[in-house]
């Protein structure tokens, strides 16, 4: 990106540890490990930092990209395409172009991940939006039929339930204020709706938007706040009854002194979510379809077992009312591309703790440093030519000089599509005296009951992820842009570019009559199986998942491998206490 | 420096990117402006994700929050997000290194490309301390843009010269020395009052959104005159010890 010719060589050619690549593991081991007192040489053989989690600022860095793709010399992607109807050189300037990113991800508040970056003391690098409802897709009949129980039965009396339902829903009359601790009170800002926002607004059924889930056309909105479960007018009490009983054993399915739940749990490790639904918690097929649709799994439903299905559902539901003047979110996402953001502001706090990064310089190969030059247990050839030693290695195979091979598994269709259209409905507030307008939306379009289902998360112009000039197009008192210029809908499926495309299309149906694509990316991603056995000192990364939130593996990952070169958990991303101190000083 | 005494001024935050190649002092001069101190061997880093500190004018008061490249500028490895909302740029040169202007050129070119586009750029010379005594007019030192390193004790980058050259650009333009102190003051001063009324955000007062650097995004909260605290972006500080409990 940067075209100074003159780069220095490194200024030592002993490490603690090396990393190679800027992905968010590398990145997170990389601020952990400098702040450890290790000395961190952080490498990235291309040119932008976050690797498979990296975010391109201009169309020609997308093009640039997407012929490394196709000829295959990008690890784990392949076959990308990209359509663009926008104008000659529209978007091609560098730096204040579109910003589309490969990990768009979703950050729940209940993650381990926000937890260590609070820890960290890193969250105020980022702007973090929330992200609001997710939407599915429903078929006519769905749509159309207001809830009917399909059953009696399963473990618990109805009767029983009904009435912890109306008791839940009265006790949550009385106690609303407190639902939201975190949530400042002083002031319910009435908005003054710009001219979009209206003429939206009238699509959107909602008489009395507090009760009835909100809906447009086939999409509805999944229920999941308290309000929804209990007072929903979509909902009958069986459903309400079913529903509430059924997050009931989502919040302790874990909980070991739940011996109830966890036998249930045991017995159904296995079975699909759906089949576990219509079973023990019978509750209609458009319920099943929104519940599954939280967990974020872009599988068919048959294969989503219960066992991948509760912990994402915990973490959702446990998330969901705790962000402060957001209550009917459960999820934040960063602005500027997610975690190619995150990968950014981590690289540069490696580096404000005594750490180097290195872009465009690769590693060439590795190996045991036999002939004992010096006492490192490694010794790297970089692709500048460069010599370097280091006790160890960390980083993915391909960024490490070690072969990769495809698995045969899954692979991930994956796309990007900047529209110029209006779905500002996805990004209204749920409720009035939010303060908080969401900036992303999930919407999901099933698949049907063998087929996968596409997910496609929306991103307003808000997030920054598109150019200004189109989003200075909008009158700037209003107070909510995206209503008038959005952004981005990012897809993720495991089944085809057209199922992908299709289901966009549902999506732009709803939105307006001017719904436009100005330009696609879509791309396949293919799991790949790391060489195992390598060196004293080598650790390999497992390739960062398709996941579309960030899930806790990854920091447990980063955990696992600063507990073998550090020997502890403890102190994992810690702030040096002189640091600290520092801080404190300079906060007076 | 902000005196309390009077009715409140109106306070923003501005984002200061600092750039320019290594060893010219670019966080001598911020520890110059922020703590009033300077460190002869200073060591490269900072240790902090930036600094604050607040500069008041007769109108205003700008809290300056500086961005340090950590060292990322030697590699040419400053991410994008460096540069994102920045209102100013800092882009230091040393006047007795005429490749370090050079190479503050090439750094002016990439804010031109990068950084938003009213974004203000001060070149800066520092180590003027270094000068020939009698100079400051910029008298045809020695050397013109011979040598460089070897003859540290003088001035090998002409007054003039850089300010032509910031001229044509629409820079600011300073010599200062972070060792004496002198002209640090101004730099900062003579920024804040280049900075553009209407890009300025008003600092709700009791933390409001996340600074400018951050919050600002493309446009969310920009507009909706402070009152009210409706907006896109959430302040993760508020929640932290929000109270248990879940949906069922």
């Amino acid at each position: 990106m940067n075209d100074f010719s003159d780069i220095p060589p490194l200024p030592l050619a002993d490490w603690d540890v090396l990393i190679s690549g800027t992905g968010i593991k590398q990145s997170l081991l990389a601020v952990a490990l400098c702040r450890a007192g290790k000395t961190v040489l952080q490498l990235d053989k291309n040119s932008y930092y976050g690797g498979s989690a990296a975010a391109f600022y201009s169309l020609s860095e997308v093009d640039a990209w997407v012929a490394k793709v196709n000829s295959g010399d990008e690890v784990g992607i392949k076959n990308a395409v990209v359509v663009s109807n926008a104008g000659e050189g529209a978007g091609y300037g560098s730096g204040r172009g579109y910003t589309l990113s490969l990990a768009p991800h979703l950050v729940y508040w209940h993650s381990s991940v926000l937890e260590i970056l609070r820890r960290a003391d890193l969250t105020d690098g980022f702007s973090w939006h929330a992200v609001g409802s997710w939407w599915v897709c429903l078929t006519e009949e769905e749509v159309a039929v207001p809830a009917v129980a399909t059953g009696v039965g399963g473990v618990v009396g109805l009767a029983e339930v009904g009435v912890k339902a109306a008791k839940l829903a009265s006790a949550a009359g009385k106690k609303r204020a407190g639902w939201n601790k975190g949530r400042k009170k002083e002031s319910v800002a009435e908005t003054t709706p710009g001219g979009g926002e209206e003429s939206v607004g009238e699509r959107v059924t909602q008489g009395n938007s507090e009760t009835t889930l909100r809906k447009v056309d086939n999409f509805r909105e999944v229920p999941c706040t308290f309000e929804d479960v209990a007072w929903s007018k979509d909902l009958t009490d069986k459903d309400r009854g079913q529903l509430g009983e059924f997050l009931r054993f989502v919040m302790r399915y874990n909980d070991p002194t739940d011996q109830k739940c966890s036998r249930i749990f045991e017995e159904n490790r296995q079975t699909s979510l759906r089949t576990f639904l219509s079973e023990i918690f019978p509750i209609p097929p458009f319920i099943t379809t929104s519940i599954s649709s939280l967990t974020l799994i872009p599988s068919a439903p048959s294969e989503i077992t219960l066992e991948q299905a509760l912990p994402r559902l915990a973490v959702h539901f446990s998330s969901l009312g705790k962000i402060p003047d957001v209550r009917s979110s459960a999820a934040l996402t960063i602005a500027y591309g997610g975690s190619a953001e995150l990968c950014q502001v981590l690289s540069r706090a490696a580096a404000i703790a005594g750490g180097i990064n290195v872009l465009s310089r690769g590693v060439k190969s590795l190996c045991s440093n036999k002939k004992g030059d010096g006492n490192r247990k490694l010794k790297a050839q970089l692709e500048s030519g460069e010599t370097i030693y280091a006790d160890w290695a960390i980083g993915e195979a391909s960024d490490l000089a070690k072969e990769v091979k495809p698995l045969d598994g899954k692979s991930m269709s994956r796309g990007i599509y900047v529209i110029e259209t209006q779905i500002g409905w996805l990004f209204e507030r749920k409720y009035k005296d939010e303060n908080i307008t969401p900036a992303a939306a999930v919407v999901v379009v099933p698949g049907g009951d063998k087929g996968a289902p596409v997910y496609i998360i929306a991103r307003s112009g808000v997030t920054g992820e598109c150019p200004r000039s189109q989003c200075e197009f909008s009158n700037l008192k209003s107070i909510v842009m995206s209503l008038i210029k959005p952004g981005l809908l990012h897809a993720v499926t495991e089944s085809s570019y057209g199922d992908m495309n299709a289901a966009i299309d549902k999506v732009l149906q709803v939105c307006s009559p001017l719904s436009e694509i100005l330009y696609s990316l879509q791309y396949t991603a293919v799991t790949t199986s790391p060489e195992i056995g390598s060196e004293d000192g080598t650790v390999i990364l497992d390739p960062l998942t398709q996941d579309i939130a960030l899930q806790d593996d990854v920091l447990e990952e980063t955990l696992r491998i600063y507990e073998r070169i550090v020997g502890t958990r403890e102190g994992f991303m810690d702030v040096p206490e002189e640091i600290r101190r520092m801080k404190e000083e300079m906060e007076e | 420096m902000a005196s309390r005494d009077e009715a409140p001024k109106l306070s923003s935050s501005v984002k200061l990117v600092l750039l320019g190649e290594a060893a010219v002092g670019k966080s001598s001069l911020v520890l110059r402006f922020v703590n009033d101190d300077f460190q002869e061997n200073k060591e490269p880093t900072i240790g902090a994700a930036f600094l604050t500190q607040k500069c008041a004018l007769p109108s205003r008061t700008i809290k300056f929050e500086i961005w340090d490249t950590a060292g990322q500028e030697r590699f040419a490895s400053l991410a994008p997000m460096y540069y994102r909302n920045a209102q100013t740029a800092l882009v230091v040169y040393d006047i007795t290194k005429p490749t370090s202007l050079t190479k503050a050129k090439h750094w002016v070119s990439e804010l031109q490309r990068q950084a938003s586009p009213g974004i203000v750029i001060a070149l800066v010379g520092n180590k003027l301390d270094l000068a020939a005594t009698t100079a400051s007019d910029g008298g045809d030192a020695d050397g013109g843009d011979g040598g460089d390193g070897g003859d540290a004790g003088s001035r090998a980058v002409l007054t003039a010269e850089a300010k032509a050259y910031a001229d044509e650009e629409g820079l600011l333009f300073y010599e200062t020395s972070a060792k004496t102190g002198e002209n640090v003051q101004s730099v900062f001063e003579a920024i804040a009052n280049a900075i553009p009324e209407n890009t300025l955000k008003p600092r709700g007062g009791a933390g409001g959104f996340a600074g400018s650097g951050r919050g600002g995004g493309a446009g969310g909260a920009g507009g909706s005159g402070g009152e009210g605290r409706v907006g896109t972006a959430v302040n993760l500080e508020d929640g932290v010890g929000a109270k248990d409990g879940c949906a069922c």
